[in-house]
């Protein structure tokens, strides 16, 4: 981690206030009757009704939806035993994973206590305050034991996402692998290097969906798991030691068909995957590095399927996929438990979801591109609004099924439609247009280069790969602001400052053709010639009308309107379309709302009305969204008749 | 274009579908609305800054519709990081024009 990003992230947590988590009162306090309802006297008889009975708590309180993420501290990421306080951060943003992701409020529970029984009596005791338990972060093998006897303890869900969430995106990727590559999962030879907690998780799940045990092979850090190792071995781990003679990795990846890594940095070395099996699949999961990079895989084995658990890589193995939704599944039919059968449905689930058409949705989100079933495509991305609405009914159904569900669901049409509302309030509103671009970055020009925002939000859109900016501006103000600011720019590859007063020979055809555009609108060449050299906004309108960029941000200071004048006779109209209209959107708690026409007609008449939403509309689709439109007036359904009432009437 | 649309109501009913249920019967429009489509620009832009300084969110845009380019003039009060998702988005229409 770079001093930069080190200090965003800090600053991240810092301000406005410290931490990512805060509790919301969902009900009103406005007066003293509200008062005496949440509080005493009114509060006693919710309390006697849940005496009375217990399952009743569910109405009453908020437990029903309420998760706690509970560590030790003992494996924090990659950073170790660093202590349950200093896990603190990890835990609350694990807790704005499950809120956003889900809508499930989660209270973060550092627990300083490493004694296995003493821990699990802890966490046992909390069960009257929780509808589940996310363990999180405990080394092995105290997870497998904590989470066996909290499993058998309480009689709520408690699961183990570094174990069972990684399982269950690992048996996704690994069915749709297989399916690709035209092969059964009770045909494959598995080998794994590590033999962890989510090792094994992975390997239970895919045996419990068919994979016969004798077709697997752990090896870990000392080489093959086999019978006559010696070494103390956990129960679960001695199911799968070998009788073999196979000593290495190398050796045993001869003739696999999977080769799942959850181990350490390139411990896959190129010189074994010719000897892998015809089309194998491989899974190399180590974060930040993989067991082997992907380019090093194509090179090899161009009839290879690759994933790992990076973002910068197609085919991203993420928790984040799952954990939030399992959890929805099983606390919405009061679930006793997470058991095989949901783990199993929730696989299925994520796994059929990335066989199915892209919706519109999401291809518009998309740019209307890619995310096709394919090798590039065997596991949906971890946006997907889709993913709530395939998990948590499939998970809920297993329940229900599998006889763990104290509350089963008697109408699912209901239910998936309350799934949808949640999916269209979770404020992630930037992240589908953010996928796009990092995948297709373009070239943008900013007239205002020689504003602090601009230059600070450059870095950023540079770090994060998003575009390749043009600077307009004098070179020297740019790279004294840039140095100033502590910035890292380079204007000598890609990137590029462009000064029109300076690079007059680069100008001058602009500087011509500007002049052409605006003769009949009343500009003087020596007017439009001085204008492109001192109205940044003009300048940065040519550059993209000659194609010299894809994309163009002009404003940000002084008065919109001009600016807006300044770019009118230079970029034409869409084709068809007979106004200029602005879109403008809020990201609010809970959800986002755009608004039409925020900054350019006056008075729309209502054709342009109508035109505008069109327009308006598929704009809210590229962010991933299904646009529903509400044309807003004074009056209510033909309640006043006054010109601006009728102006906004839907017939 | 398939879209759930309807009007003239007020913002109100916008958001709430229980409360357009006790006006009309039947309605194109389900669920809460997410693009609201106002009759003037004193009503778009008095909404949006009102809402954006009582409640702190973060305000995307304006983006400009109907050019056939992707061109966008930003607010003087825009952040860094307001820049940053005009650069997405900027970048996302681009990509999509290709």
């Amino acid at each position: 981690m770079d001093d930069d990003f080190r200090k965003a992230a800090l600053d991240y947590h810092r301000i406005p206030r410290p931490g990512k988590l805060s509790v919301e009162a969902t009900k009103r306090m406005a007066n003293q009757r509200d008062l005496a309802l949440a509080y005493s006297p009114g509060v006693a008889a919710p309390c006697m009704a849940i005496v009375e009975d217990p399952s009743s708590a569910r109405d009453y309180t908020a437990r029903g939806n309420l998760v706690a993420v509970i560590t030790n501290g003992t494996a924090v990421l990659g950073l170790g035993n660093i202590g349950p306080l200093a896990s603190k951060p990890v835990m609350e943003g694990k807790a704005v994973l499950f809120k956003k992701f889900a809508g499930i409020d989660v209270f973060d529970l550092e627990v300083d206590e490493t004694d296995i029984d003493r821990f699990v009596d802890i966490v046992a005791a909390l069960e009257p305050t929780f509808g589940g338990i996310n363990l999180e972060d405990i080394k092995a093998p105290e997870c497998f034991i904590i989470e066996k006897k909290l499993r058998e303890r309480m009689k709520i869900p408690v699961f183990h996402d570094d174990q069972h969430g990684t399982a269950i995106v690992c048996a996704a990727a690994i069915r749709n692998g297989l399916v690709l590559q035209g092969k059964k999962l009770e045909d494959v030879k598995l080998v794994t290097s590590g033999a962890g907690a989510a090792a094994l998780a992975c390997v239970d799940l895919l045996v419990a969906m068919g994979l016969p045990v004798d077709n697997i092979t752990l090896t870990d850090i000392k080489g093959v798991v086999h019978k006559d190792r010696g070494d103390e071995m956990a129960p679960n781990l001695f199911r799968y030691a070998r009788k073999t003679d196979a000593r290495t990795l190398g050796d045993v990846l001869v003739g696999a068909d999977v080769f799942l890594g959850l181990s350490a940095p390139n411990v896959l070395k190129p010189e074994w995957l010719p000897q892998m099996a015809a089309k194998p699949l491989i899974l190399a999961l180590a974060n930040p590095d993989p067991e082997i990079l992907p380019e090093v895989v194509k090179a090899a084995r161009p009839d290879a399927i690759i994933a790992t658990g990076r973002s910068d890589y197609v085919n991203q193995v993420n928790n984040v996929l799952c954990f939030p939704f399992v959890f929805r599944g099983a606390l919405d039919v009061d679930a006793t438990t997470i058991n095989e059968e949901m783990k199993v449905a929730a696989v299925e689930a994520i796994a059929t979801l990335a066989r199915a058409e892209a919706s519109d949705v999401v291809a518009s989100a998309y740019g209307g591109a890619q995310t096709g079933f394919g090798p590039d495509y065997i596991i949906p991305k971890p946006f997907d609004p889709r993913l709530i609405l395939s998990i948590a009914p499939a998970v809920a159904r297993a329940a229900m099924d599998s006889g763990v569900a104290r509350r089963p669901i008697t109408d699912f049409d209901a239910y998936e439609s309350e799934l949808e509302k949640f999916v269209y309030r979770s404020g992630q509103l930037m992240r589908p247009v953010f996928e796009v671009a990092r995948r297709s970055p373009k070239r943008v020009v900013y007239a205002e280069g020689e504003e602090d925002r601009v230059l600070r939000a450059v870095q950023t859109v540079v770090d994060e790969e998003l575009a390749h900016p043009t600077l307009i501006g004098r070179r020297d103000v740019i790279l004294a602001k840039t140095k100033q600011l502590g910035l890292r720019l380079d204007f000598n590859k890609e990137d590029r400052i462009l000064d029109p007063q300076a690079d007059r020979e680069f100008f001058a055809p602009l500087t011509e053709r500007y002049q052409r555009m605006v003769e009949r609108r009343g500009v003087q060449p020596e007017s439009a010639a001085r204008w492109i050299a001192t109205r940044h906004g003009i300048a940065a309108a040519m550059l993209l009308e000659a194609g010299e960029v894809d994309a163009a941000l002009c404003g940000g200071l002084g008065d919109w309107t001009r600016q807006l004048q300044n770019i009118l006779p230079i970029i034409p109209r869409q084709r068809g379309v007979t106004r200029l209209y602005s879109l403008s959107a809020l990201i609010l708690p809970n959800g986002a709302l755009f608004f039409c026409d925020t900054h350019v007609n006056v008075d729309p008449t209502a054709e342009q009305i109508a035109e505008m939403t069109q327009l308006a509309a598929k704009s809210v689709r590229r962010f991933g969204l299904a646009p529903k439109v509400a044309l807003l007036s004074h009056s209510s359904f033909g309640t006043s008749h006054s010109p601006s009432a009728i102006k906004t009437r839907w017939i | 274009m398939d879209l759930e649309i309807d009007g003239e109501m007020h913002a109100d009913a916008a958001l709430s579908d229980v409360l357009r249920g006790r006006v009309v019967s039947q309605s194109p429009l389900t669920g809460s609305a997410n693009l609201l489509v106002m009759p003037s620009l004193d009503a778009a832009n008095i909404a949006l800054t009102l809402l954006s300084a009582a409640t702190e969110a973060l305000l995307v845009g304006p983006l400009l519709l109907g050019v056939s380019k992707p061109v966008h003039v930003m607010v003087p009060s825009v952040t860094a990081r307001g820049i940053v998702n005009m650069t997405a988005l900027a970048v996302a229409q681009a990509a999509a024009q290709n």
